[in-house]
């Protein structure tokens, strides 16, 4: 126990704490010190403690004139620290706690989510057919436009309320920003399911496996990520028909290889530190390890890299489809919007602009998403 | 077995003869014995480096000791001796390049069936140097304790079901009052602990598949000293409660001293002194164990002005073996003390 844990308790039976903690003092202090905490004491306390104050302070300066039997334990001390702890909260829970002060991410979570949920009741809320095409109603500006209701009455549709207007064939513009939106937001799912389904096996199996195997699947793994993928979707074109099953097969073969390589290197780093090296004392199989051990601690990583890929893969399609090798000609994707568009750009700039500036809130809103949990989970990246 | 040292060739690295002693008394009753037991770094088996052999390091070269039931070897040396290398290759988390393990009479080196394996991972147990690295940072107390229980199914009402639960729920929370922590500290997480109560968790780990011998990596050299003396107190009172063996390695002379029974000195991947612990600390008699022995601060500081450091001359040592470089096998100078000198 160490001198700060003993009180001069019961030097006057009854007296107040405050008062006890100027004896304190006053026993502590040299000679002149002693004078200025009494100074204080006198105008603080009460006649009769100021007195006690006094005894204590002139007496024997010789700490042996205390006897002893007045040393006892102060009741703070000997109380049980353990039960003084702060309640526990799960990881997940802390995260949440911190991710919540971060408002521009939960914004931008909040943005991705009303995406998804409009662009996926596409079929609901579209207001016409994406694909009818109605050549004398071509391109009609927005109705809301300053000059739009002449143009509307000019070609005799005024009770036609066009909302981003039509293309080239009359075609509604926001009903195929909807399917297209959808489009991008599906290719981001199916993005998350390879990263994870593929990536992550990938490379928990190669982080865990012998030097023989772990060899062998980064050889793979070279090989694979120097085809370009453009390439690759080239050559899908000549075994499928261009669409969203030939954009997913290319993506299934070439996307999931920098999630691999991140969870190969984490693995690689967990598998030597010792809470896995007890478990393989403590008999656990090597399956078990990967689930128990090293993919909680992962989780952080995969979560993040997932955000930063998926706009990527979105990108991937949007790029893919402007070049004319993505979405089949008729349907709608933000690419093949984008690349009509720009033919277009100088007479009537709305039918690029509008798919443009949905793709960048896309982008942007997954960007941000994945910057704040990236603080969140993993603090030590931030800067 | 015979009392006699033989001379084997190294195989990689050193040309030098090196010796195994056969240096223990036949009368003991031995758990674990340890016979040329050989770990070369880069050899092409476990490291990422010198496939062919060229930079191998051996970093446990021939090593023989044994350890009696309920007794504590301490295994002192310096930085990079190789005493982890050996307590690891017991526990068979490193590759064994050469020599035998022999645990109950069994050689462990070679077995790789599953059932084999599984057998001795509940008899062989490792307490870990790094209590902040040692605990999954994602897993509960309860978890981390179970670990064992969940593996061997020690969980006697089968697997599952809520019965199987209360019973692990209640076999943690006896684990936890053995290690001296209260069992309502199962659901916090580790970074909620400090270190003592870290190892703690690590001990209470470790004893949870109920092994009879268990390898202590350092198990205090990361701790403060005030709690140093806890969690070596609380090693020895559940070897008394338990009858395990320990092997004890440390480079801290005066609690190796103070928990164990024998002592066995490595350095450079060699034992060059074993013997009982008041004899190695008393009587210390090859000059690289005078030297560590030397270098321990004395507690009272009129000794501590009075005390010397030896140094070791490893090469006027070996000018005074005349040849042969420095493997020198090791002789019983006193009974059952040893030591690797002319």
């Amino acid at each position: 126990m160490s001198v700060a844990d003993i009180g001069i308790a019961g030097v006057v039976p009854g007296e107040i704490a405050g008062v006890r903690h100027g004896v304190e003092h006053g026993v502590k202090r040299d000679g002149e010190r002693r004078d200025d905490v009494r100074g204080v004491e006198r105008d603080v306390t009460h006649d009769v403690t100021r007195d006690v104050t006094r005894d204590v302070a002139d007496g024997p300066a010789d700490p042996a004139a205390v006897p002893d039997a007045l040393f006892v334990p102060r009741a703070a001390a000997v109380a049980d620290h353990d039960a003084a702890d702060v309640p526990h909260l799960s990881h997940a829970v802390q995260a949440w706690l911190r991710l919540r002060h971060n408002k521009t991410a939960i914004a931008a979570a909040i943005v991705l989510v009303s995406l998804f949920v409009v662009a996926f009741s596409a079929p609901v809320l579209a207001p016409a057919d994406p694909n009818a095409q109605k050549v004398e109603y071509a391109n009609l500006p927005p109705y809301w436009f300053s000059d739009a209701a002449e143009q509307y009455r000019l070609i005799g549709a005024q009770n036609q309320h066009f909302v981003l207007g039509t293309d080239q064939f009359g075609r509604d513009l926001l009903s195929r920003l909807l399917y297209g939106t959808r489009i991008s937001l599906t290719i981001s799912l199916v993005a998350a399911v390879l990263d994870i389904a593929i990536g992550v096996t990938w490379g928990l199996v190669s982080g865990l496996a012998s030097r023989r195997v772990d060899d062998l699947m980064q050889r793979v793994l070279e090989i694979i990520s120097g085809v370009p993928s453009l390439i690759v979707v080239v050559l899908m074109l000549l075994v499928f028909q261009p669409g969203l099953v030939s954009i997913i097969v290319a993506m299934a073969i070439t996307f999931w290889i920098t999630m691999a390589r991140v969870v190969r290197g984490q693995t690689l780093q967990i598998r030597s530190l010792e809470y896995v090296q007890a478990a393989i004392v403590l008999g656990t199989p090597r399956a078990a390890i990967a689930v128990r051990h090293v993919l909680p601690n992962i989780l952080n990583l995969i979560i993040i890299r997932l955000m930063f890929s998926i706009p990527t893969a979105i990108f991937f399609e949007t790029f893919l489809s402007f070049i004319g090798v993505g979405m089949k000609i008729p349907n709608a994707s933000i690419g093949t919007l984008l690349n009509d568009g720009f033919k277009v750009v100088r007479i009537y700039p709305y039918q690029m602009w509008i798919p443009a500036a949905v793709l960048c809130v896309i982008m942007l809103s997954f960007n941000l998403c994945a910057d704040g949990l990236r603080d969140v989970l993993d603090p030590k990246m931030r800067g | 077995m015979s009392g006699t040292n033989e001379i084997v060739g190294t195989t990689v690295g050193t040309t030098v003869g090196v010796a195994v002693g056969r240096h223990d008394e036949p009368a003991r009753d031995e758990l674990l014995r340890v016979e040329g037991l050989t770990h070369v770094y880069g050899d092409g088996r476990n490291g990422r480096v010198g496939r062919d052999g060229r930079g191998a390091t051996p970093a446990v070269d021939h090593i023989s000791f044994s350890i009696a039931r309920g007794e504590t070897l301490g295994l002192v040396g310096e930085s990079g001796c190789g005493k982890s290398t050996t307590g690891r290759m017991i526990v068979k988390l490193l590759s064994i390049t050469s020599g035998r393990v022999l645990f109950d009479g069994r050689d462990i080196s070679g077995i790789r069936r599953r059932a084999d394996v599984a057998a001795f991972r509940r008899q062989v147990q490792m307490i870990f140097q790094d209590p902040y690295a040692s605990l999954d940072p994602h897993a509960t107390v309860r978890d981390i304790i179970a670990e064992g229980i969940d593996n061997f199914h020690l969980v006697s009402s089968g697997r599952g079901g809520r019965g199987a639960r209360a019973e692990r729920a209640e076999r943690v929370a006896e684990l936890l009052d053995m290690v001296g922590l209260r069992p309502e500290h199962a659901d916090r997480y580790p970074h909620e602990f400090s270190g003592g109560q870290r190892q703690r968790i690590g001990i209470a780990r470790a004893l949870a598949v109920d092994p009879s011998f268990v390898v202590c990596d350092e198990p205090i050299s990361a701790l403060d000293v005030s709690i140093q003396a806890q969690i070596v107190n609380l090693l020895q009172d559940l070897q008394r409660r338990r009858g395990l063996t320990y092997l004890f390695i440390a480079h801290d002379l005066s609690m190796v001293r103070y928990i164990s029974d024998r002592i066995a000195v490595m350095w450079k991947g060699r034992i060059v002194e074993t013997g009982p612990a008041d004899e190695v600390y008393g009587n210390p008699l090859h000059p690289y164990t005078r030297s560590l022995i030397s270098a321990v601060p004395e507690p009272d500081p009129r000794a501590e002005r009075a005390r010397r450091r030896v140094e070791f001359d490893a090469e006027a040592f070996a000018a005074g073996l005349g040849g042969g470089g420095l493997a020198v096998p090791l002789r019983e100078v006193d009974p059952g003390h040893w030591a690797a000198i002319a």
